[in-house]
């Protein structure tokens, strides 16, 4: 026996038709806590959005920073290939993508649809740069960075960027973590992130310099070859700074100091004379007066 | 019985809630407005009419606790049609079809009123049936504002909630609409 309502023909029988319907099919009405749990649900994601698009570009930022600006006329050619090469493009892939799902998510919301696209995305944009800038003040773009560090090996800290572009070579830049030091024979041996050891001679660089070097402390060089002698000739080190940067004024003030180094340096390798180290530092004159 | 007896929407819901055979009357209310509306948007059929509007009633039910009471409650009763209509031509493949010649007097109101301003001026009475067709070409979304605007008779707000889109794009939408509509309107030779 067929129990489904006959379908009414006539309109005057529509509300019999739907509310047998309504009776047969036992429909009753969705639970209002429902709807409401939804709507919380749907701002919720919204402000997670913001929030966490926020950090995105606070970790963004902290990498921007502290990927070596304070030194790039010595690590690259300009500002322009530096920026290319030091973008950190995957969290501001991931900011544009939650700024993109904060934006369906307030669009699905009881009232969102209400607003034009450009007003969404532009007070977005806002929020999440000012969040943005707050968590990096606090320092939370520094801990989230040095967290995926932990537990993330293929995740490339910022620090670690610019140890990469410090290595090179080729043109006689090394940097990485000192591993002995002996002042007797004035060596110094480095281990860098390619995994090599070397062993720079440290007769032609100043005891202010030598002072500041610790075992397993972080260290760039500048390093010529020599014909007669086997290792490499240490012209000038620099002991980065630990501790991340903030803001511009930090990376300026970082940048000054140094500049201030270089150029006492320059001074010294002219006084002596220095052939070797002055051809290997002068390239860099961008930065030396 | 004088409007001013007559219960609002928001008594017929919270009676539906605790008595569902009062529904009825929010059925009762609404089902010549959208039945209607279901027409102007291009459902001719007198069968997939009433399944339409069985279907936008049963939805109405379902999504009663929904109803937030700072909308109007017929701009969300409309909405719901507007979406079932819409799902009735992609399940069914077809486009709209049938015309709003019932509208005569109406098109004639809306040629005659302000907004029309800027559209090409022709003899009224004989180019109602012109109008219709060009109304029957446009694009779904411009047909569907002419329709909510100059046949329906609502506010840029309400339009708003019942397409669900920004308030400030209504505006915008109904010149697009209209622009197009004098194109259809030239393309099938007004007489001067």
């Amino acid at each position: 026996m067929n129990n489904t309502p006959q379908k009414e023909t006539n309109h005057d029988s529509l509300a019999k038709g739907v509310l047998a319907r309504i009776e047969h099919d036992a429909i009753k009405p969705t639970s209002k806590s429902l709807f409401v749990f939804k709507n919380f649900s749907l701002w919720g994601l919204w402000g997670l959005a913001l929030i966490l698009g926020g950090l995105a570009l606070s970790v963004a930022l902290f990498s921007e920073l502290n990927s070596g600006w304070e030194s790039y006329e010595i690590t690259h050619p300009n500002a322009f290939i530096f920026f290319i090469q030091s973008f950190p493009l995957l969290w501001m892939f991931l900011f544009a993508m939650l700024l993109f799902f904060g934006l369906y998510t307030f669009r699905k919301t009881k009232t969102g649809y209400r607003y034009s696209l450009l007003i969404i995305v532009f007070s977005g944009l806002v929020l999440t740069i000012i969040g943005g800038l707050l968590f990096q003040g606090g320092g939370f773009g520094a801990q989230t960075e040095a967290l995926l560090s932990r537990f993330l090996p293929y995740y490339v800290p910022a620090l670690h960027m610019r140890e990469s572009f410090w290595l090179q070579p080729e043109r006689g830049l090394y940097s990485g973590i000192v591993t002995a030091i002996d002042t007797e024979r004035m060596e110094l041996s480095v281990q860098s992130a390619d995994g090599a050891t070397r062993t720079f001679l440290t007769d032609r660089i100043p005891e202010e310099q030598i002072e500041n070097i610790t075992e397993g402390g972080r260290v760039h060089l500048f390093a010529t070859s020599s014909e007669s002698v086997e290792r490499l000739i240490a012209c000038h080190i620099l002991t980065p700074e630990e501790g991340g940067l903030k803001t511009l004024a930090d990376v300026g003030g970082r940048r000054q100091r140094i500049l201030d180094a270089l150029e006492k340096r320059a001074g010294q390798l002219i006084d002596t004379d220095d052939i070797p180290c002055e051809t290997i530092m002068m390239p860099r004159g961008r930065m030396m007066r | 019985m004088s409007q001013e007896n007559e219960p609002s929407d928001q008594d017929l819901i919270r009676l539906s809630l605790i008595e569902k055979n009062s529904f009825s009357m929010i059925i009762a209310r609404y089902e010549e407005p959208l039945s209607r509306y279901i027409r102007r948007l291009g459902v001719q059929n007198p069968e997939d009419i009433l399944d339409i509007l069985q279907e936008i009633f049963i939805n109405v039910y379902r999504n009663l606790n929904e109803f937030d009471a700072s909308f109007k409650f017929s701009s969300w009763v409309y909405r719901i049609a507007h979406n079932e209509t819409i799902n009735f031509f992609r399940k069914r493949r077809v486009r709209p079809e049938g015309h709003l010649a019932e509208n005569g007097e109406n098109i004639l109101k809306f040629i005659e009123s302000e907004e029309w301003r800027g559209g090409p001026s022709f003899d009224t009475s004989l180019n109602a049936e012109v109008i219709n067709e060009a109304i029957d070409a446009l694009d779904e979304k411009y047909r569907e504002i002419i329709v909510l605007r100059f046949f329906e008779h609502k506010e840029y707000d309400e339009i708003s909630d019942i397409l669900k889109i920004p308030t400030g794009s209504v505006g915008t939408l109904i010149h697009r609409a209209k622009k197009r509509l004098f194109e259809k309107i030239d393309i099938n030779k007004i007489a001067l």
